[in-house]
């Protein structure tokens, strides 16, 4: 029975992690699969969306702790927002900044963009690390609030795990929903032909911008929801790692298929970055995350060698689905 | 107002060399290789691994280095790039594949070397005085080795055959290939200058700051708004770039606030993106 419950709650951690990374890799199906942006910057609007959330939501008994006694003016937002405050906040925040930063990045042609998104995602991560007065600095945001935890605490970790499977549910409805509409199949035009687009007189800048103001908002929900499954979060998470394995299960899984983007993330994420967790680790702690790493690299290099169009390629759409759809 | 300018002086010496080599690299090759970052930190650790390791004097590993991180860069393109670039993918399926051979070439890193930083073991040395310049006898050569690899890097651009063939393949690929010119050949010769000036960079690097596998990454940032700056495939405009941007950065370190010193890298990109997207010395012929 003990065994039963400790693998219950071990497919109960991975899910959760595997639903949030879900959740990114959607959102860069957007940006590279659907808009061709390649936004390499996951990590920062993920940042963005985590300590959002958690400043806004973090209770007074965190600031009350001794380790503040010296600490010139303590976070700001000490409002103890509900949960629900906290995401919304984050995926509109996340938004915002993506719309800010487009203004000049979305105008660099393709590969540039790819660098100046990992630029972009350092200097948040350097936010991060050293305005101690907004995020404590490398110690990190702890005792982030858990929602139902106070009402059950009993069963918040499955009712969050339920909540983000319905968060995930929404953004992946959305988001086929939007590719299908005229608005988003601009974006599958421009991705194959920016003047040919252009010339039958959709603005090209206009349509760019959604995608990426949108799918970089849904970092920014997914980051929340990291912040409150995690209930602690510090600036060493969002690194360019976390950027590089979302690319790479998009990448196995199926660019440009949103279930290939699931497919993915559970084997890579789920099996491979988690599931390996608990196998004997040898040498010293750092060797097995590395090796881990290694093969992962690999495994892209190798996918795009032989399958480039990944495990479940793009669905052709034929007339019937398009009259189906009108 | 004497610490910017030495301070940004050898910041400098350390950003133009692997700016210069990018800029080649995606002048000739035509795709962004994210791994050129991770082979500044391979320079850095295989001299760590001479210098440490082995003992030898830090100039002795820097040739060594230089050789071994060239070969390298050549070897990945033949093993890796060229096959893809032979079944006609974009460039921006090669930037992702350059995802995976960074990754790799940094956990390989991780594994042998930890996490932790490093730094070389070099002889303790005593400042010469330069008017109001204080430099070790190492950073001097570090700044002549500088300029006299970007010289040579001009005039073998300019004069020589090999430097004919890679502004002739720059041009017009095809062209140059109808004519005769073995594309293939220059590529890999314009990867074994890039990655050669990759490692000296990483080593001049490691010796203001320290070694970690992080350095590459945010090398690449750097190195990558040097380019911007100055305009993207134009040599003179990449130095430029580090210049300017090697300036900015210490400035921010000693009036502003030293984290935020690859930050303002940054900050430099997006207004010179802003007013001149085409970088500050673009449409002049390098």
């Amino acid at each position: 029975m003990e065994y039963i419950i400790s693998l219950g709650s071990w497919v109960l951690t991975i899910g959760t992690i595997v639903a949030i990374y879900c959740i990114l890799g959607l959102a860069l199906n957007l940006h590279f699969g659907y808009t061709n942006l390649p936004n390499f910057g996951i990590a920062g609007f993920f940042a963005i969306g985590a300590y959002t959330s958690a400043i806004l939501t973090v209770p007074h008994r965190f600031l009350e702790m001794e380790i503040f006694a010296g600490f010139p003016g303590g976070i700001p937002g000490r409002i103890e927002a509900p949960f629900i405050v906290g995401i919304l906040a984050a995926t509109v925040l996340a938004g915002f900044v993506a719309f800010l930063i487009g203004i000049p990045v979305l105008r660099l042609r393709e590969d540039y963009l790819a660098v100046a998104s990992i630029g972009i995602a350092e200097t948040i991560h350097f936010i991060a690390l050293n305005e101690l007065w907004l995020t404590i600095g490398s110690a990190g945001i702890r005792l982030i609030p858990m929602p139902f935890a106070i009402l059950w605490p009993r069963y918040a970790r499955p009712l969050f795990f339920l909540l983000v499977l319905l968060v995930l549910a929404i953004v992946y409805w959305v988001i086929s929903r939007l590719v299908r509409s005229p608005f988003g199949r601009v974006w599958k035009a421009t991705r194959e032909d920016e003047t040919v687009t252009a010339s039958l007189g959709k603005s090209i800048v206009r349509s760019r911008m959604w995608a990426w103001v949108i799918g970089c908002a849904f970092m920014g929900t997914a980051g929340s929801l990291w912040a409150h499954y995690a209930m602690a979060i510090q600036p060493g998470e969002f690194v360019p790692t976390t950027t590089f394995l979302v690319w790479i299960f998009v990448i196995v899984g199926g660019l440009r298929n949103n279930k290939g983007v699931l497919i993915g993330a559970l084997v890579i994420i789920g099996l491979f970055e988690q599931g390996t967790r608990f196998l004997p680790a040898f040498g010293a702690p750092y060797v097995v995350p590395a090796l881990r790493l290694i093969i992962i690299g690999v495994l892209l290099v190798v996918f795009i060698r032989f399958r480039p169009q990944g495990v479940l390629p793009e669905k052709a759409t034929t007339i019937e689905d398009h009259m189906k759809t009108i | 107002m004497e610490d910017l300018l030495s301070y940004g002086l050898l910041t400098f010496a350390s950003l133009a060399l692997p700016a210069l080599g990018l800029c080649l690299a995606i002048k000739v090759v035509k795709y962004f290789n994210l791994a050129y970052g991770d082979m500044v930190t391979l320079g850095a650790y295989l001299a760590l691994l001479f210098n440490l390791t082995f003992g030898w004097n830090i100039i002795p590993a820097m040739i060594a280095t230089l050789l071994l991180t060239a070969l390298a860069g050549v070897a990945a393109h033949k093993g890796i790039f060229k096959p893809l670039m032979e079944k006609k993918v974009g460039p921006l399926t090669l930037l992702v594949v350059s995802l995976g051979v960074g990754f790799v070439i940094r956990n390989v890193l991780q594994i042998g070397w930890g996490p932790q930083p490093y730094q070389y073991k070099m002889p303790l040395a005593r400042a010469i005085r330069f008017g109001p310049f204080f430099f070790t006898p190492f950073q001097v050569f570090m700044i002549l080795c500088c300029i006299g690899v970007a010289v040579g890097i001009f005039l073998m651009l300019r004069y020589t055959q090999l430097g004919r063939l890679m502004r002739a393949t720059a041009d017009n690929p095809e062209l140059s290939a109808i004519r005769g010119i073995d594309i293939e050949k220059v590529y890999s010769y314009t990867w074994f200058i890039a990655c050669g000036l990759a490692a000296l960079g990483g080593v001049f690097m490691s010796i203001l700051g320290t070694i970690t596998t992080w350095m590459g990454i945010h090398g690449l940032v750097t190195i990558f708004a040097c380019l911007i700056v100055g305009g993207i495939e134009n040599p003179y405009g990449a130095l430029f770039g580090a210049l300017i941007v090697a300036f900015a950065m210490e400035a921010t370190a000693l009036w502003i606030s030293p984290p935020y010193k690859v930050a303002i890298a940054y900050v430099i990109f997006v207004i010179v993106l802003l007013v001149k997207p085409s970088g500050l010395l673009a449409g002049r012929r390098g």
